[in-house]
């Protein structure tokens, strides 16, 4: 813009001001609307920077001469070129603290944006011819914001072509809290005191994973390794009450240990073995073996065979599980039906986008394992596994078969299942003892069965809906079972902890004459984990018969001592009942158990 | 002043145009400069198909005192553009989680789907992902913390750029979208040349700054991927750390879906 001569007037002067100003303005919108009818209109080019004693150099490479309007921005300034066309790549330029980019905004509005320099305005700005011949310079020299040092002070450089900086560790100040509060910025960073690191296409020594977590079992990586691991028990139960005649001990102990190995032979073949033992000091019945695992699983991309003893779950609720077909329980071990005897099978899943289908033959029908004389709890009556019967006789190879598919979606998990062969709930007949004639002893009976099952779980949020269904088809009485709950949790409770509440209700179309003690019940519950690093958990719970027969309450909780101790304490009590029930015979022998776990 | 004011009227109304203009897209600006940054942060990652990496936590008291974790992550990135990566998380100490795994399909902006494995029950759990404040494992990261930083979550907003060390960096205000997130807001300091995120302040929903998390051993991996390969997470609040020091990555091993799949947390 020309110099307005000052011997005018006030008036005169803003007069001619706002004259060059109107045509200037005047003479862009003229640009602007009719750029498309230019032939050729000003470019950028690139953008250069470099780095001075007390001022930093934008230089801006133009193919014409154009003159921009420059405003504050963000931590700098914005300069606006209109009718003004730049590259299609990013242009990146920096020096010191100045970083510039170039942005287009509209069509023919082309912003510079000027960072880490400060206002009121640049301290020079001015034009000159290019180096090389056609073409301007359009020079902007700012005041850098005030910092000690620099790095790249090399002028005319540009980032583009700088190679990329190396990657040291970077010391921020130390409180952190106004570095936040600081919007300037200034007086956040610190030089690093760290030592360099290689620079970037260059990789860190290769260090082997052993070397840097010798304690991560990472199946992936270790092949051809033995793996090894478990736990040791050690368990006192007190009981509550006398035993109901009288002979059966107070208080019991007994110590346990479960061992797994585990072998990568090849990726995808892996076999593994998990064995179990228990030494009860007063039910020798309780003394007892287990294999829970000992199988190969094979991996073919979508595939998975698995042939051996295993141990699958089926199923969605927590109190009740009635889809859960495949293993047979070890009684003996508790009373919670939650440890399984290992399953003979050959096994197959194949894993879709819609779902896992999965088949199973098992060869081998196994029977539950149940308390001796001497063990508690107990009825009166002790089963005689020696006169086991299976379908029949007393063979217990008899095949059994199961197909299941299982599908995930958004809000649903749904299994669906079919198992046609030998029960794994006992029928229990009358009989004699075969060493002692004269006393009387419960023969379990594993007779043909055919079961379809479904079990859903829908899940939202923080409600959990769960459902499970079955329908037994057998050569007494076909029966259909349900049970049907909720569980929610409220999470973050005082600080850290998660407090589950949850609720089941099931039902036997068996009624009075089902062979199980629960035919129509509500199990009330709650769960706590307070997330601490001891990995605490509380779970409280009733299952509450609703034709008056009692109630079973549950109390159980565990904590972690040190790094390889775990601390459980349980209480099972059942109520008083004045009925007639199958509970009455156990109503005696409530009992409190700690466990001592150490871990290997 | 008969001929002022027509010439200023119009010279106002240009005026207005260049600077005004410029004015109101700044706070545009400053939201879509935000969101281009996390977006090419993100582009940055892109490619990687699978990894695998070992990973040491290390929870420290303010007392000093240390428990260490150990656990394998998988992570595969999904190919699908309306679905999220799948990660699966295999815990091996303490022993007696040993076993545990928990796999979770992100989905972009929605809750995810998380399943978790007890392997003393042979159990597959699905189980509420609604809960992303509640503390993983114990330590000072919560499950909102471990996911990767997806655009979709959050709403940006460019702040300034800052020096870093020898770099700058890109200081981003991000809000999370999700309601149930533990925080009001975060700072994310991202270096202005590979778009690395170095530092990252967290602050709850009475905005108070309540952790603050610092990313160091940037490696390059393939060329293409850099990797932090030490995460601190500091709690203000209760002087506890939570280190998460990240075994040597290994990126495209050739994991399929089915590796990402309820079966496979079994193993």
């Amino acid at each position: 813009m020309s110099r307005i001569p000052q011997h005018l007037g006030a008036k005169e002067r803003l007069a001619r001001y706002s004259q060059q100003s109107l045509s200037v303005a005047l003479s862009a919108l003229m640009v602007f609307t009719s750029s498309a009818a230019f032939a050729a209109i000003p470019s950028i080019q690139r953008l250069r920077a470099g780095s001075h004693d007390d001022y930093v150099r934008l230089v801006i490479e133009m193919t014409q001469a154009s003159t921009p309007d420059i405003v504050r921005h963000i931590d700098g300034f914005a300069v606006f070129f209109d009718g003004v066309s730049s590259p299609e790549t990013v242009q990146l330029a920096a020096a010191g603290p100045l970083v510039a980019r170039i942005e287009r905004s509209v069509s023919t509005l082309t912003a510079v944006y000027v960072e880490g320099v400060m206002g009121p305005s640049p301290v020079r700005n001015f034009t000159l011819p290019a180096r090389n011949g056609s073409g301007v310079r359009l020079v902007l020299d700012f005041t850098p914001r005030p910092y000690d040092d620099f790095i790249d002070a090399a002028s005319g450089v540009s980032a583009a072509s700088t190679p990329v900086p190396r990657v040291r560790n970077i010391e921020w100040t130390v409180s952190n809290s106004t570095a936040v509060a600081d919007a300037s910025g200034a007086g956040e960073d610190v030089m690093s005191q760290a030592p360099p690191l290689p620079t970037p296409g260059q990789r860190r020594p290769q260090v082997p994973t052993e070397a840097i977590l010798p304690e991560a079992q990472s199946r992936d990586r270790k092949q051809n390794t033995l793996a090894f691991y478990g736990y040791v028990e050690a368990e006192v139960r007190p009981y509550l009450q006398r035993s109901q005649d009288g002979d059966r001990p107070r208080v019991t102990g007994s110590i346990a240990s479960e061992v797994t190995a585990e072998w990568s032979a090849a990726k995808g073949h892996d076999f593994k073995v998990t064995g179990f033992g228990r030494v009860d000091a007063a039910d020798s019945r309780r003394t007892h073996a287990e294999i829970r695992e000992a199988k190969y699983t094979g991996t073919f991309e979508a595939v998975q065979v698995t042939l051996g003893f295993d141990t699958v779950f089926w199923g969605t609720t927590e109190s009740f599980h009635l889809v859960d077909i495949i293993n047979q329980i070890d009684g003996v071990e508790d009373i919670d039906d939650e440890d399984k005897r290992g399953e003979l099978m050959v096994a197959g899943s194949y894993i879709t986008p819609v779902g896992t289908f999965s088949a199973y033959a098992m060869p081998l029908a196994r029977q539950r394992t149940f308390p001796g004389v001497d063990g508690r709890p107990n009825g009166p009556l002790v089963v005689d596994t020696d006169q086991v019967r299976y379908d029949g006789d007393d063979d217990p190879w008899n095949f059994s078969w199961a197909a299941r598919y299982s599908g995930s979606f958004e809000y649903l998990d749904i299994g669906l299942s079919y198992f046609d062969g030998i029960a794994r709930d006992p029928r229990f007949v009358a009989g004699l003892d075969d060493d002692d004639a004269a006393r009387a002893v419960l023969i379990p009976n594993y007779d043909r069965i055919q079961q379809a099952g479904i079990d859903t779980q829908v899940t939202l949020g923080p409600l959990l809906l769960k459902g499970e269904g079955i329908h037994q088809w057998n050569d007494f009485e076909d029966f259909s079972s349900f049970i049907a709950g909720f569980e929610y949790t409220a999470f973050g409770l005082a600080g850290k902890a998660d407090i589950g509440f949850l609720a089941e209700f099931l039902y036997d179309d068996r009624g009075e004459n089902a062979p199980v003690p629960f035919e129509e019940d509500v199990f009330i519950g709650a769960r706590a984990v307070l997330n601490d690093t001891a990995n605490t958990q509380v779970l409280a719970g009733a299952i509450i018969d609703l034709d008056g027969d009692g109630a079973f309450i549950n109390v159980e909780a565990s904590t972690r001592i040190g790094d390889k101790w775990r601390v459980s304490l349980d209480a099972r009590i059942l109520t008083q009942s004045n009925q007639p029930s199958a509970f009455r015979a156990f109503q005696d022998d409530d009992f409190v158990q700690l466990r001592i776990q150490r871990y290997f | 002043m008969r001929h002022l004011l027509p010439r200023l009227g119009a010279a106002t109304a240009v005026f207005c145009l260049f600077v005004g203009g410029p004015l109101v897209a700044q706070s545009l600006d400053a939201k879509q400069r935000g969101d281009d940054i996390a977006r090419e942060a993100d582009s940055r990652d892109e490619g990687f198909i699978d990894s695998i990496s070992d990973v040491e936590m290390v929870l420290r008291d303010a007392a000093g005192n240390e428990a260490r974790r150990y656990l394998t992550i998988k992570t595969f990135e999904s190919t699908e553009s309306d679905e999220g990566n799948k990660s699966l998380l295999l815990f091996h100490k303490p022993l007696d989680v040993k076993g545990t795994a928990l796999l979770t399909y992100s989905s972009l902006g929605d809750t995810d789907q998380q399943w978790l494995y007890l392997p003393a029950l042979k159990r597959v759990k699905r189980i509420s992902s609604s809960n992303k404040s509640g503390p993983f494992m114990g330590s000072e990261f919560s499950y909102e913390d471990m996911m990767p930083p997806e655009v979709e979550r959050y709403e940006h907003r460019y702040l300034e750029t800052v020096r870093c060390g020898e770099m700058q960096c890109f200081k981003l205000e991000r809000v999370p979208v999700a309601r149930a997130s533990g925080y009001a807001r975060q700072i994310a300091y991202l270096d202005t040349v590979e778009y690395r995120i170095h530092r990252v302040d967290y602050f709850n929903r009475r905005d108070v700054l309540i952790k603050t998390l610092y990313l160091k051993n940037y490696t390059l991996y393939d060329d293409t991927f850099w990797r932090a390969e030490n995460m601190t997470m500091v709690n203000h609040q209760s002087g506890k750390t939570t280190d998460l020091i990240w075994g040597t990555f290994a990126f495209k091993n050739g994991f399929s879906s089915a590796d990402f799949s309820r079966t496979a947390m079994k193993n």
